[in-house]
C-alpha cells in the first residue's frame, strides 16, 4: 500500500458518498415528502437511476464527459427546484432586493447568524436508528476489511472486473461504448474523483459490499422485524458473494443491492420498489446464479423466521458469529485466491499504475497482455504482447540500425519471468467454456502464455546486447520490465 | 418678483449648453431638481407652490438667452480614435510578435506552456473583468464630482479586492488544475503565474482607462515587452519565465503611472477622501462587477469549449488549439476597428439627446422621441455597414495570405467574424443601456446569452469538432444583440423620462 493508493480511495469514497449520499440528500432538502430513512433509500434509488440513465444516453452518444454530466445534474435539481416552487422568488425584483439586502448586512456585520439544531432536526436524526444498528457496524468492518484488500492489491481477482475498468474508462472519455448498465452509474463518481475507471472499480466494490450488507440487512429487518435476523441475513449475504466472486463485487452483486431495496420499498414506495427494480435490470439485465441464489437465500431466511419460531431464534443467534465469519472470509478468501486466481501479477498492475502517474500523459507504451489495457487507457499508449512478438523477430531486432519507430518517448516491455499460471487459466480453448473472450484467450492458455513471454525476452535480450538505450526499469522475482528510450 | 431668480433657472458658467426653459413643465422640473419644493417656494421665495414659483420666474428666465458659444466637441475621428486607443497596447504586442516572434505573452512554445498561457490569460480577464468595471464605475463618478481624494482611495481599494480576487481564483485554479491533471505539473503553476501577472497588468491598466491615459498602457506593455526581450535574448532565460517578469515590470509602470496620476487628481480637486463603506460601493456597482464578468465569460467560452474538447491522444486534458485562436484572433482584430464606434457613437447619440431637449417642450414629447428613434436607427446602421466593411476586408486579406492553412478555420473565421460584428451591436446598446442607468437590462440579455453560448458550443463541440465553438459564441452574441436592441427600443419609447432619472 502506498500514500497515492490511500489518496486514491479517499477520493473514490468522497465521490460515491456525493453521488450517493449526498445528492439524495439535496433532493430530499429540494422535495416535499418524509424524512425519514426508507424514504432516502427511495431517493437514493431515483437519484442512482437518473445516473445510469443519463450516462448510457450521454454514452451512446460518446458524450458522457464531465460538463454533460454536471448539465445533467444541474437540470435536475433546476427541474425539482422548479417543481418545489423554490424558483419562483428569482423572477421577483423585490426579492432579489432583499437577498442583495441581506449579502450587504452580512458584508457590514461580518458575520452570520449562529445555527442552532432545531428540535425538527433532532426528530430527523431519531428517523436514522440504523446508526445504532449491528449491522451499521458491520457494514462499516466490511468496508475496512474490503478496502484493505483492495488498498493492498492493484490487480483484479476477476476478468469482470477489467471489462468493468475498460468499459468505465471508455464512457468516462466519451469514446466508443457498448452499453453496460454495472459501470453506467458510476461515471459521475469518476468525474468526481477525477481517477480512472479501474481505481474506481477497485475502491467502488468495497463500499457497495458495504452497502449490500446494510441493503440486506434492511430487506430482512423490514419482513421480519427482528434487527439479530436481519443481520445473520446480511452476513450470510457477505459470505455467498466472498465465496462466489473471491469478494470483489461483479455486477451481480450491485444489482442484488437494487434487488434488496426494491423488495425493502415495496411495502411504503410502490413506484420507487418499481425503480429499484428497473435499476437492478440495468446494471445485470439476466441475472446470473448468484444473484438468484442470493435473492432466493434472502426469501429463505425471511419465510423461516417469520413462520418458525425455533428457526427465528437460531437465525437471532446465529446473527454475530454469521458477521465475523462475514468478516473473515472477506479477509481470508481474496489472500488466498490471490495466489491461485487472477490474470495478472500484482506487481504487474502496480508497476503500469505507477508509470500512469510518474510520466506524462500519451508519450509512453506498454507492452504487455491484454488485462494491462484497462490500466493504461487514456493515460498512455498499448501494444498487445500477442502482437509484439509477432511484428518482430530475433534476427531483426538484433541490428545496431534497427529500430522500433513507436512514436513515443519510452516503451515499457513486461516479461513475465515466470509466466502466470491461476487456476483461471486453461490448456485449452474448450476449458474456457463460457469464459471465451477472443482478446483474453491467448493469454489465458498457459502454454500460449508462456510461449509469448519466453519469444519477448529472447527479443528484448537481443536487441538490449546491440542497443545502449534499453534499461530495466523494475525487476523482481516475477516480473522484468525494460524500458526502451525512443 | 423680489426675491432673486433661482440659481437653476438662470445660466452657468460651466454649462455651455444651458437654455431657457421651455415652458412652465420644464421650469417646474428644474426647480424640483434643485430641490426647491412648495415649502421652500413658499419659505424663500414667498410663492405657494413650486408650480407658482416657476410662472412667476419664467419670463425673467426667458430673457437670458441661449448659449451662442458651441459645447467645445472633439471631432469624429478624435472620438474614434479615443474609442480603440484601449488596443494600442495589443498592436504593440502584435508588432513584437512580428518583430521578436514573441510578445509580452504568447509565441512559439510547447502545446502545454501555450494551454496554460491561454489558461492563465482567460482566467486573469474573468477574474479581474468585475474588478475594473466596478472600480471604473465607481471612479468616474468620483472624478466627475471633483472628488480626487475619494476616488484614489476607492481605486486602490479596488485594486486591493482585485488582488485579493486574484490569489484566490488563482489557488482554486491550480487545485483544479492539480486535481483533475487539466495540465500536467509544472504547467499549472506556469498557468497560475500567467494568471496572477496579468491580471495585475489589467487591473493597472484598467485604472488608466478609466482616466483616459491609454497611452501609458502602451508604454508600460513597450517597457515589458522589451524586458522580456532582454531577458529572453540576452540572458537566455526560458521564454515563459521572461513573460512572467516582463508582464510584472509592465504592471508595476502602470500602477506607477496610476499613482501620479491619481494624486494629480487628488491635489488638484483638494480635500481629504472620505469614509467609504464596502456594502455601499458594492450596492451600487455590483450590476457593473457582474457586467465585466459576464462579457469576459461570453467572449471567452468559446475558447475553453474549443481547448477542452476531449482527445485521448493529446498530451493533457486542456489542449491550445492554435488554428483556431488564429482565426479568433483576426475576427477580435475586426472587433477592435468596430467597437471603437461604440464611444463615439455613444457620445454623438447623448449630445443629440441633450440638445433636441432643450428645444422640443412637453408638447412635441412624440417629435424629440423620433429623433431620437433616427439617431439611433442611423448609428445602428453604421455599425452594420463597418462590421460588413470590416469583416469583408478581413476575410478577403486572410484569403490572400498563409494565416489560416484549413476549411475548419475558415468556417470558425466566419463565424467569428459575425459573432463580433453582433457584439460590437451588442456593445452599443450596452453603452447607452449603462448611460440610461437600466443595468438590469443589460444583464438580463447577458446571462442568456452565456447559456446559450455554453450549451450550444458543449453540444457542437463535444458532437462534432471543436471550430464549431465559434457557432455557439456567435450564436450569444446574436442574442445579446437581440436582446439589448429590443430593451433600447423599449426604452427608447420614453427615453426623455430615462434620460432625466439617469441624470438625477
Amino acid at each position: 500500500m502506498t500514500i497515492t493508493d490511500l489518496i486514491d480511495c479517499v477520493r473514490v469514497t468522497f465521490a460515491f458518498l456525493v453521488v450517493f449520499g449526498a445528492v439524495p440528500c439535496l433532493v430530499a432538502r429540494i422535495s416535499p415528502g418524509d424524512r425519514n430513512l426508507m424514504s432516502f433509500c427511495a431517493l437514493a434509488v431515483r437519484t442512482s437511476l437518473f445516473a445510469a440513465i443519463a450516462a448510457l444516453g450521454l454514452g451512446s452518444m460518446r458524450i458522457c464527459l464531465p460538463g454533460s454530466m454536471l448539465a445533467g445534474y444541474l437540470f435536475l435539481f433546476l427541474m425539482l427546484l422548479w417543481m418545489a416552487g423554490s424558483l419562483e422568488p428569482l423572477w421577483q425584483p423585490q426579492w432579489r432586493a432583499a437577498l442583495l439586502h441581506k449579502i450587504l448586512v452580512f458584508n457590514e456585520n461580518g458575520h452570520g447568524t449562529p445555527r442552532r439544531l432545531s428540535a425538527a432536526s433532532g426528530d430527523r436524526l431519531r428517523h436514522w436508528r440504523i446508526v445504532r444498528e449491528p449491522a451499521f457496524l458491520l457494514s462499516m468492518f466490511i468496508a475496512v476489511a474490503a478496502l484493505s484488500h483492495s488498498l493492498q492489491y492493484v490487480r483484479f481477482l476477476n476478468d469482470q472486473s477489467y471489462s468493468r475498468a475498460l468499459s468505465l474508462q471508455k464512457l468516462a472519455l466519451g469514446q466508443p461504448w457498448t452499453p453496460d448498465g454495472s459501470v453506467a452509474f458510476l461515471a459521475p463518481v469518476v468525474f468526481l474523483s477525477s481517477l480512472d475507471g479501474a481505481t474506481v472499480v477497485r475502491f467502488s466494490g468495497p463500499l457497495f459490499m458495504a452497502v449490500l450488507a446494510l441493503a440486506g440487512f434492511a430487506a430482512v429487518r423490514g419482513a421480519t422485524g427482528s434487527s439479530p435476523v436481519g443481520l445473520a441475513a446480511a452476513a450470510g449475504l457477505i459470505i455467498l458473494t466472498a465465496f462466489s466472486h473471491s469478494a470483489e463485487l461483479q455486477a451481480g452483486g450491485i444489482a442484488l443491492i437494487f434487488w434488496l431495496t426494491g423488495f425493502s420499498l415495496w411495502a411504503r414506495y410502490r413506484w420507487d420498489a418499481l425503480w429499484s427494480v428497473a435499476l437492478a435490470m440495468l446494471i445485470e439485465p439476466i441475472p446470473e446464479l448468484n444473484t438468484v441464489l442470493c435473492v432466493s437465500v434472502i426469501l429463505v431466511i425471511v419465510f423461516l423466521a417469520r413462520f418458525g419460531e425455533a428457526t427465528r431464534r437460531l437465525l437471532q443467534a446465529s446473527g454475530t458469529p454469521l458477521a465475523t465469519a462475514a468478516i473473515v472470509c472477506l479477509i481470508l478468501i481474496p489472500l488466498h485466491r490471490g495466489k491461485t486466481h487472477g490474470s495478472q501479477y500484482n506487481i504487474t498492475a502496480r508497476t503500469v499504475a505507477r508509470i500512469t502517474r510518474e510520466f506524462p500523459r500519451n508519450t509512453w507504451l506498454v507492452v504487455s497482455p491484454v488485462q494491462e489495457v484497462a490500466l493504461t487507457y487514456g493515460h498512455g499508449w498499448h501494444m498487445e504482447l500477442s502482437e509484439f512478438v509477432e511484428t518482430y523477430t530475433v534476427d531483426e531486432v538484433r541490428r545496431p540500425d534497427f529500430s522500433f519507430k513507436f512514436p513515443v518517448g519510452d516503451t515499457f516491455v513486461f516479461v513475465e519471468k515466470e509466466p502466470l499460471t491461476s487456476r483461471s487459466m486453461a490448456s485449452g480453448l474448450s476449458e474456457l467454456g463460457p469464459r471465451f473472450d477472443p482478446p483474453m484467450a491467448p493469454y489465458l492458455l498457459r502454454l500460449n502464455r508462456a510461449s509469448m513471454q519466453f519469444q519477448a525476452a529472447r527479443l528484448l535480450a537481443a536487441y538490449r546486447a546491440t542497443h545502449r538505450g534499453t534499461e530495466v526499469f523494475l525487476e523482481d522475482q516475477q516480473l522484468i520490465v525494460y524500458r526502451i528510450r525512443g | 418678483m423680489n426675491k432673486p431668480l433661482p440659481a437653476c433657472l438662470k445660466p452657468r458658467a460651466d454649462d455651455p449648453r444651458w437654455a431657457p426653459p421651455l415652458d412652465v413643465n420644464d421650469a417646474v422640473v428644474r426647480l424640483e431638481t434643485a430641490g426647491i419644493t412648495d415649502a421652500v417656494a413658499e419659505r424663500e421665495y414667498g410663492q405657494r407652490t413650486t408650480w407658482q414659483l416657476a410662472e412667476a420666474c419664467l419670463p425673467w428666465s426667458r430673457m437670458f438667452v441661449t448659449a451662442v458659444e458651441p459645447e467645445p466637441r472633439r471631432s469624429a475621428v478624435l472620438e474614434y480614435l479615443s474609442g480603440i486607443s484601449f488596443s494600442f497596447s495589443l498592436l504593440l504586442c502584435c508588432l513584437a510578435m512580428a518583430l521578436f516572434r514573441f510578445s509580452l505573452w504568447g509565441g512559439d512554445v510547447s502545446a502545454n506552456m501555450a494551454a496554460a498561457v491561454g489558461l492563465g490569460t482567460v482566467s486573469s480577464f474573468i477574474t479581474t473583468g468585475g474588478i475594473v468595471q466596478a472600480m471604473a464605475r465607481r471612479g468616474i463618478f468620483l472624478i466627475s464630482v471633483e472628488d480626487g481624494a475619494t476616488a484614489e482611495a476607492a481605486c486602490w481599494r479596488w485594486v486591493r479586492l482585485g488582488i485579493f480576487c486574484l490569489a484566490a481564483s488563482g489557488l482554486a485554479l491550480l487545485t483544479l488544475a492539480r486535481f483533475y491533471t487539466w495540465l500536467p505539473a509544472p504547467f499549472d503553476l506556469a498557468a497560475v503565474a500567467f494568471h496572477l501577472s496579468l491580471g495585475l497588468l489589467w487591473l493597472a491598466t484598467g485604472i488608466l482607462h478609466m482616466l483616459e491615459r491609454n497611452m501609458w498602457s502602451a508604454v508600460a506593455t513597450a517597457v515589458g515587452t522589451l524586458m522580456v526581450v532582454w531577458l529572453h535574448r540576452a540572458w537566455r532565460i526560458e521564454l515563459a519565465a521572461a513573460q512572467v517578469v516582463g508582464i510584472l515590470i509592465a504592471a508595476a509602470v502602470a500602477f506607477s503611472a496610476c499613482f501620479f496620476f491619481l494624486r494629480d487628481r487628488r491635489r488638484k480637486h483638494g480635500g481629504c477622501p472620505r469614509p467609504q463603506s464596502f456594502a455601499f460601493d458594492t450596492y451600487i456597482a455590483w450590476p457593473h462587477f457582474l457586467f465585466g464578468t459576464f462579457y469576459y465569460l461570453l467572449v471567452f467560452s468559446d475558447r475553453l469549449l474549443a481547448w477542452t474538447v476531449p482527445d485521448i491522444g493529446a498530451p493533457s486534458a486542456v489542449q491550445f488549439r492554435g488554428d483556431y485562436e488564429t482565426a479568433l484572433d483576426i475576427a477580435l482584430f475586426g472587433f477592435i476597428l468596430q467597437a471603437g464606434n461604440v464611444r463615439s457613437s455613444t457620445v454623438a447619440f447623448f449630445h443629440k439627446l441633450a440638445s433636441a431637449q432643450k428645444q422640443l417642450g412637453l408638447s412635441r414629447r412624440s417629435v424629440f422621441i423620433r429623433q431620437m428613434k433616427e439617431v439611433y436607427a442611423r448609428r445602428s446602421a453604421g455599425f452594420l455597414a463597418v462590421a460588413a466593411l470590416t469583416s469583408v476586408g478581413l476575410y478577403t486579406a486572410v484569403a490572400h495570405t498563409t494565416l489560416l492553412t484549413n476549411g475548419q478555420s475558415y468556417t470558425a473565421l466566419i463565424w467569428a467574424l459575425f459573432g463580433f460584428s453582433a457584439l460590437a451591436v451588442a456593445l452599443w446598446n450596452t453603452s447607452l443601456l449603462f448611460r440610461l442607468a437600466q443595468p438590469s437590462d443589460v444583464l438580463g440579455a447577458l446571462i442568456p446569452a452565456i447559456l446559450l453560448n455554453v450549451v450550444l458550443g458543449y453540444a457542437l463541440t463535444r458532437l462534432g469538432a471543436y471550430h464549431y465553438a465559434a457557432v455557439g459564441f456567435t450564436a450569444g452574441a446574436l442574442l445579446y444583440a437581440m436582446l439589448t436592441t429590443r430593451s433600447v427600443l423599449r426604452r427608447m419609447q420614453s427615453i426623455d423620462y430615462y434620460y432625466f432619472a439617469s441624470a438625477s
